[in-house]
């Protein structure tokens, strides 16, 4: 345990999983899981959401690039979407901008420790739902984004997702028609 | 495997490979819901091609915990497919990661690989979760995580037993995995529930 290094590996990328750390450090699944604590109480690395065994590098005070910050969502969590005011203004749909990125995913989460990021539970077969109603529209660094009709009635009926003023949304580019077919899947959850 | 081995093995610890199987499954079908409407990281080309990868891998996965989970009772048709798995799968040589299918171009893994990554990713989430307490426990001790870590610990151990036990009959489970898929596809197709969230081709 004395022979593991003290700073992180430069040849680990930014985001990365014990599985990851355990090809670094091979036949010593013990001296990975030494090195992952040592490292994660220097704050070096922080899980992503504890106790998913996802981690991501942590500069001085900085807030990670949001490729990273997606990259290392998506690998804890395989049913993650943006919605809310993120996935409004990500669309040209909302003139205001989201202050941070808020997510859904429809696994248990106890906390996300990441800055920058607010994470939302959903039940379970949500994201199926929704998928199956063609609510998925376009992408942000390969994070599937909530379409706009779908952004809005998830957050009307969830409530728990910031979403910009009504002045704010270019109403012209929404369909009620759409709307209400969305509002009728989440009612239906 | 399962007549010898797992019957020795007590309720506990098949309980561990289950729920790694079907935690799993249920992982691997968010990741088939993204992919299925079209969103998410992959290239145009092979959404198909990873939807049909999936789909066969998911099924595999409640294949085998279906085959686990009646272990205990020992059904008629299990004593034969646990038969005649020893006689086609003995000399059956399975490859760990993904191998080339000729027709459609798939890239499959084979069944042995399935189920160890289920338990090698169940194995992940324990070693997770001890390190968030020891963490924990090391900024404010308190004996409850103590026991908590044993638990997990175990948990470790046990599954990496189970993983062992595959590598030694990965043939075997590619027989029974190939059979039970198949009977939960026709279950599927009459509209027949596994228990568990299963996707079967449409």
């Amino acid at each position: 345990m004395s022979a593991l290094p003290r700073d992180i590996d430069s040849r680990l990328p930014v985001v990365f999983t014990l599985a990851d750390l355990k090809q670094q450090v091979p036949d010593d699944e013990q001296g990975a899981m030494a090195l992952a604590l040592r490292w994660l109480e220097s704050g070096q690395v922080r899980q992503v959401a504890p106790p998913r065994p996802v981690f991501i590098r942590m500069g001085s005070g900085e807030i990670p690039a949001e490729a990273d910050l997606c990259l290392a969502l998506r690998r804890a969590f395989p049913s993650l979407v943006v919605v809310g005011g993120s996935a409004l203004w990500r669309q040209g749909i909302s003139r205001e901008r989201d202050a941070l990125l808020d997510c859904a995913v429809s696994e248990p989460v106890e906390r996300c420790p990441l800055p920058g990021v607010r994470l939302h539970q959903r039940p379970a077969g949500w994201l199926d739902a929704v998928s199956r109603a063609g609510g998925l529209h376009g992408q942000i660094h390969e994070v599937p984004l909530l379409n706009a009709e779908m952004a809005v009635a998830d957050a009307a009926r969830f409530t728990d997702v910031w979403v910009p003023d009504r002045d704010h949304l270019d109403w012209r580019t929404l369909s009620a028609e759409r709307i209400a077919a969305a509002q009728e899947i989440m009612n239906s959850l | 495997m399962a007549s010898e081995g797992q019957n020795a093995v007590s309720e506990s610890p098949l309980r561990l490979a289950i729920e790694a199987l079907h935690g799993r499954a249920r992982a691997l079908s968010e990741y088939y819901s993204v992919y299925r409407s079209g969103a998410g990281a992959h290239a145009r080309g092979r959404r198909h091609q990873r939807v049909r990868e999936l789909r066969h891998d998911i099924v595999r996965l409640h294949a085998w915990a279906w085959y686990l989970s009646v272990a205990g009772r020992r059904p008629w048709w299990w004593r034969a497919l646990d038969r005649l798995s020893g006689v086609f799968g003995r000399d059956r040589r399975e490859q760990a990661g993904r191998r080339r299918q000729r027709r459609a171009g798939i890239q499959r893994l084979s069944s042995f690989s399935v189920v160890d990554r289920a338990y090698v990713a169940h194995m992940e989430d324990f070693q997770g979760r001890l390190l968030t307490l020891q963490l924990a426990q090391q900024n404010q001790p308190d004996s409850r995580r103590a026991v908590c870590q044993k638990e997990l610990e175990d948990g470790v151990r046990t599954l990496a037993e189970y993983r062992r036990c595959l590598a030694e009959n990965a043939g075997r489970v590619a027989v029974i995995c190939w059979t039970l898929a198949a009977v939960l596809r026709v279950r599927g197709w009459f509209g027949l529930d596994s228990g568990e969230p299963c996707v079967v081709d449409p």
